[in-house]
């Protein structure tokens, strides 16, 4: 297998009125070809501008993109174009990642169109096929989003996503504004489409039992850094990062049975604005001490393909 | 256990010129005992939170009108009260909490004056001394008692939530109805809300009833649940007879749309198609479009609930065989 999208040291910063805004800070990772890395986090943590920043949507502070082997941290103009039609996005909410004055088919058709190596009746074949793809009906063709409920309003923005036949998809809490047998059918979708085409994808969510299910790998991520990063099986199992365990104990589970003891986290997301020199994660971590507050940890490699960002790591698993 | 809270036959539509009349809720029953927790399940439209208006008398009208039913709260009906103490019961004996922390608070006056208000209002005492109890409610959900002059938008939405639960509680209600009440919260949160709610609900003794979509939180929180559809109960019993056997095809197909953190990831089975529009509902069975179990009968007629213990309720026809 070859490593399809990497990235190094990657930041992303915004200046704001009070300071810089941390969004993402030093990231790295690397994600083979055909696999799902799942990006995990809450509300401003970074994980959606990680994903537009990969695709250039947002332009990067520091670090580096690679793709297919190539630095594209630079690609601007003609070259972002063409790169563009690798690397396509799945937005979250189905309602306003969609033009209202344009029908199904005016959307999907778009990319193609900007693209300009087909021609009309190609395009119209091309449409049909990627409907049957995402499960929409072809008598829909010409209807507009509000005709339309959630679901079928996702399928499309899949099936925009797919026109280019891109290699790589960065998928932006896709299921998370739909109903559970709805979130089911389109996640199956997915999954079918990655194994049909060999799509490699970043799924962010904030949703720990979606990211299980279709993650190979996941990255923990916490008020712009990474804390934590395992095989998706390895991280649910033996989760190593303070944070990433009360994250995990904090997932209602829908069995009433389950008496597991739930790790309550005081306090809540600090300001990722001009952050202090430290932990992240040190005013609600219930093992914190001196050096926490003044010593960044890094990530240390503890087990096959496992990484952690605390200064006790070794000591709390024992 | 004393009853709190008997709703039966519950019907309420919303009727409209151009869409016609969408049957929100159909002949929906359950009761309450007091202390108990009553979750109800089902996705967007169900008309889950139209059951929850329907209670509070507050469904807007037009377009929406009580058609039938009943629904009696201690001694009380509430559907044949006056308005005038029907404004008396809520806030002071029965309170909502909506679902957007957001939205539910007023902008423009500060948390500690909007928890006050309620006191006043219902309780008829002094300024003095409904701010020193808003503040002591502050400190139950966990907010310090001096931020009491703050403004929502210095609140962050766990905190949002959890005032809106302290103006809930304020009058100690005997029943609380929580409309997803941690649906916009992240996970970590989320966890502290709940585990707010129960102790609060355990050391007054409050009922509950709680709307969400969300079987985990369900798992966690309450003794009984109603799975809704279509405006219809179409399951309900204890905790253990809705986890432990399930019945009803359309609650085994939520329980298969689900991915799960123990165990390991299956391909999710979830129930085809989506839910029928309320302004034009099947005939029958409202679930036998989508039901994988289906027979010719199920179009032809309605299902009434089949009780198939003391305490588990189904529609199904394959329930009523036995």
């Amino acid at each position: 297998m070859s490593t399809l999208v990497e990235v190094k040291n990657l930041k992303k910063y915004f200046k704001t009125k009070s300071g810089m805004l941390h969004a993402v800070d030093d990231v790295n990772f690397a994600i083979e070809k055909g696999e799902t890395l799942g990006v995990v986090g809450e509300s401003g943590c970074g994980k959606s501008t990680l994903g537009r920043t990969i695709l250039h949507l947002l332009d990067s502070t520091d670090g580096q993109i690679f793709f297919a082997g190539k630095d594209i941290t630079q690609a601007k103009g003609r070259e972002l174009k063409r790169l563009r039609e690798d690397m396509q996005i799945i937005f979250q909410d189905p309602f306003s990642s969609l033009n209202p004055r344009m029908t199904i088919s005016q959307t999907i058709t778009e990319p193609l169109k900007i693209e300009g190596k087909m021609r009309k009746e190609e395009i119209r074949i091309k449409v049909a096929e990627l409907m049957e793809t995402v499960g929409l009906a072809d008598r829909l063709v010409n209807t507009y989003p509000h005709e339309l409920d959630g679901g079928r309003r996702q399928r499309i923005g899949i099936a925009r996503a797919l026109a280019l036949d891109p290699k790589f998809i960065v998928c932006d809490e896709p299921v998370s504004a739909l109903d559970v047998s709805i979130q089911a059918q389109v996640l199956n979708l997915l999954l079918d489409l990655q194994e049909k085409r060999g799509l490699t994808y970043i799924f962010i969510t904030h949703d720990l039992s979606v990211v299980k299910y279709i993650s190979h790998n996941i990255v923990v991520m916490y008020l712009g850094r990474m804390v934590e990063k395992a095989n998706a099986r390895e991280l649910f199992e033996k989760p190593l990062h303070p944070y990433t365990k009360a994250l995990l104990s904090a997932v209602p589970v829908a069995n009433i049975h389950n008496k597991q003891q739930r790790i309550l986290l005081r306090g809540e997301l600090s300001s990722p604005i001009n952050p202090k020199p430290g932990c992240r994660f040190v005013a609600r971590c219930i093992y914190a001490q001196r050096i926490c507050h003044n010593e960044e940890p890094k990530l240390v490699e503890l087990g096959k393909n496992h990484v952690a960002a605390c200064h006790f790591a070794k000591e709390i698993n024992q | 256990m004393t009853k709190v809270l008997k709703v039966k036959d519950l019907t309420i539509h919303y009727v409209t010129d151009d869409a016609g009349t969408c049957r929100a809720v159909n002949k929906v029953s359950f009761d309450l005992k007091r202390g108990e927790t009553l979750g109800l399940v089902g996705e967007t439209g169900a008309g889950k939170t139209t059951i929850a208006l329907g209670i509070m008398r507050l469904v807007p009208d037009p377009p929406g009108r009580i058609i039938g039913g009943s629904i009696d709260f201690q001694r009380d009906s509430l559907l044949e009260m006056s308005e005038k103490r029907m404004r008396k019961v809520r806030g002071k004996q029965i309170s909502m909490i909506f679902q957007d922390p957001m939205t539910a608070l007023n902008p423009i006056d500060t948390v500690g004056d909007q928890i006050a208000e309620v006191i006043r209002v219902q309780e008829n005492v002094s300024r003095a001394e409904a701010n020193r109890r808003a503040v002591s409610m502050l400190e139950m959900v966990g907010i310090q008692g001096t931020r009491f002059g703050d403004y929502p938008h210095q609140f962050s939405g766990g905190m949002k939530q959890r005032i809106v639960i302290a103006i809930a509680l304020a009058c100690r209600p005997e029943l609380l109805i929580a409309d997803e009440p941690t649906t916009a919260l992240d996970v970590t949160i989320q966890a502290q809300v709940l585990d707010m709610m129960n102790n609060l609900k355990n050391e007054l003794g409050t009922s509950m009833i709680l709307i969400t979509h969300d079987l985990g939180v369900v798992a966690q929180m309450c003794e009984k649940v109603a799975i809704v559809y279509a405006g219809e109960i179409v399951e309900m019993g204890t905790a253990e007879d809705i986890y432990d056997s399930t019945r009803h095809p359309y609650t085994v197909g939520l329980f298969g749309s689900l991915p799960s953190v123990a165990g390991d990831a299956k391909r999710l089975t979830p129930v085809p198609g989506m839910m029928p529009n309320p302004a034009d509902l099947p005939k029958g069975c409202k679930f036998s479009p989508r039901c994988p179990q289906k027979v010719a009968e199920c179009e032809q007629h309605e299902f009434a609930l089949y009780q198939i213990s003391d305490t588990h309720l189904v529609r199904c026809i394959h329930c009523g065989k036995e």
